[in-house]
């Protein structure tokens, strides 16, 4: 187990193609990141989140040949995921929420810091009532800002992975976010998170 | 090995799930390449006869037709395949963002490149004739085509305002012929003292031309000036009889009287 750790994606990728069975691999590397990934976009419970994830190495193993060796693994299956979601979400007709900034990402939370890369906004959330308004705050933005939010500073993604994944040009992710930002700064004074924020 | 990975493994197994072959990959690439190489083309011809019939559009006429140039620019826009190279370039645009790479562009940056692309394959077929065989293709075969064309076609049909058009269905002797024009109706075109032909036209038979003139008397149509109803590519009888030498491709005064 321990060799395989070290092993890049795409050797990974290479040996679950000769062998089924590595590609446990895989899926241990990506199953906590997408799970964390799943609660954050979508309205699912961890059981509903696990159902889906399943479905989403399902398609990632059939597809394994059609991985462009140019993108980065992780771009390519947070790509698959994000698709997988948005299908769910439309399957179900709800409305895909932030749902679950709580349980495993308490303790991104707790160390939780946002900071705005202009600097005019700093976030420190602590406690987990800041936690519950940040998440009825994300919930209140609409699906094209609350995914690149997440994708960037909750998954800590750059601009070109986020591109890969949403398949949109870096200059749209830019926009999306800086707008994002500003969306989401309004709605957390009316969530009172501004009184977290640092000076 | 997480319980969930268990499970799937486990599914992949019970299920026989086979990694899709890679030839699959390849193809739907390639399709999706292909419609997108297809969309250019297309749209490159359909702006080819756009500039076609602008280019042949006698902007030095404009004011037999209308009072004014712009008014003149909005009646001979050719609508249709404007349509059709906005629709192919729309068509572009989708199967190249469906690229492997595509995603990376913006949509209006696509868009004008786009159009550059249709307007530079455009300007290539021209140059090479399809614009205008296609034209051609278009006029003879399809019906709904020439009814959108008759709009054009009548215009020229104004003999009151000097401008007839049609084609030659007899050439006699003594400086005249006989053309129906594109309404239907027949007409003796007598050769007037000074008559231009341009682009090296003579009459011929089945030839369609535009004229310049007057009216002489009912029937009867005094032409100054003849030009071809097509470009350079469908022009029958271009040689010049009796004269040594190849016609003036631009410009022949006192043209051949016929054969």
């Amino acid at each position: 187990m321990d060799k395989y750790k070290n092993l890049s994606d795409l050797q990974l990728v290479q040996l679950s193609l000769k062998d089924h069975q590595n590609f446990h691999y895989l899926m241990e590397r990506y199953e906590p990141p997408l799970l964390r990934y799943m609660k954050r976009t979508a309205s699912v419970t961890r059981e509903e989140a696990e159902d889906l994830l399943q479905d989403i190495f399902i398609k990632v193993y059939r597809n394994l040949n059609g991985f462009d060796q140019k993108l980065r693994f992780s771009s390519w299956i947070y790509r698959i995921a994000h698709n997988e979601i948005v299908n769910q979400a439309y399957k179900k007709k709800v409305r895909s929420v932030t749902t679950s900034l709580n349980e495993s990402n308490e303790h991104l939370l707790k160390q939780g810091e946002w900071t705005e890369e202009s600097g005019d906004a700093h976030f420190e959330l602590e406690s987990k009532d800041s936690s519950e308004r940040m998440r009825d705050a994300l919930m209140k933005l609409p699906d094209k800002y609350r995914e690149v939010l997440i994708l960037k500073f909750f998954e800590d993604k750059s601009y070109r992975e986020i591109s890969a994944i949403l398949r949109k040009p870096e200059g749209t992710i830019a926009t999306l976010i800086n707008r994002a930002k500003k969306k989401f700064k309004k709605i957390a004074i009316r969530y009172q998170l501004e009184s977290e924020r640092q000076p | 090995m997480t319980r969930l990975s268990q499970t799937v493994l486990k599914k992949i197994e019970e299920e026989r799930i086979r990694p899709y072959p890679k030839w699959r990959f390849i193809l739907r690439r390639s399709f999706i390449t292909t419609l997108f190489v297809m969309s250019i083309l297309l749209g490159s011809l359909a702006s080819g006869v756009a500039i076609f019939q602008l280019t042949h559009a006698e902007w030095d006429l404009y004011q037999h037709f209308t009072h004014s140039i712009l008014e003149f620019t909005v009646l001979i826009v050719p609508y249709f395949w404007l349509v059709f190279m906005i629709g192919f370039t729309a068509f572009t645009i989708y199967f190249f963002r469906h690229t492997e790479r595509g995603y990376r562009y913006s949509a209006i940056g696509l868009a004008l490149a786009s159009i550059a692309v249709s307007v530079a394959g455009g300007f290539l077929f021209y140059k090479m004739g399809l614009s205008e065989r296609l034209e051609a293709v278009f006029q003879d075969r399809i019906p709904i085509y020439r009814t959108l064309q008759e709009r054009r076609m009548k215009l020229w049909v104004s003999p009151e305002r000097g401008l007839l058009a049609g084609k030659i269905i007899e050439v006699m002797p003594g400086k005249k012929f006989k053309l129906r024009d594109f309404r239907g109706n027949s007409w003796l075109i007598v050769f007037g003292e000074d008559i231009l032909w341009r682009r090296g036209l003579s009459p011929t038979k089945n030839l369609q031309i535009k004229i310049i003139g007057q009216i002489q008397k009912k029937g009867v149509f005094i032409a100054k000036e003849i030009r071809p109803w097509h470009g350079r590519h469908f022009r029958r009888g271009a040689s010049c009889p009796g004269s040594p030498g190849p016609c003036n491709p631009r410009r022949r005064r006192n043209g051949p009287i016929g054969p």
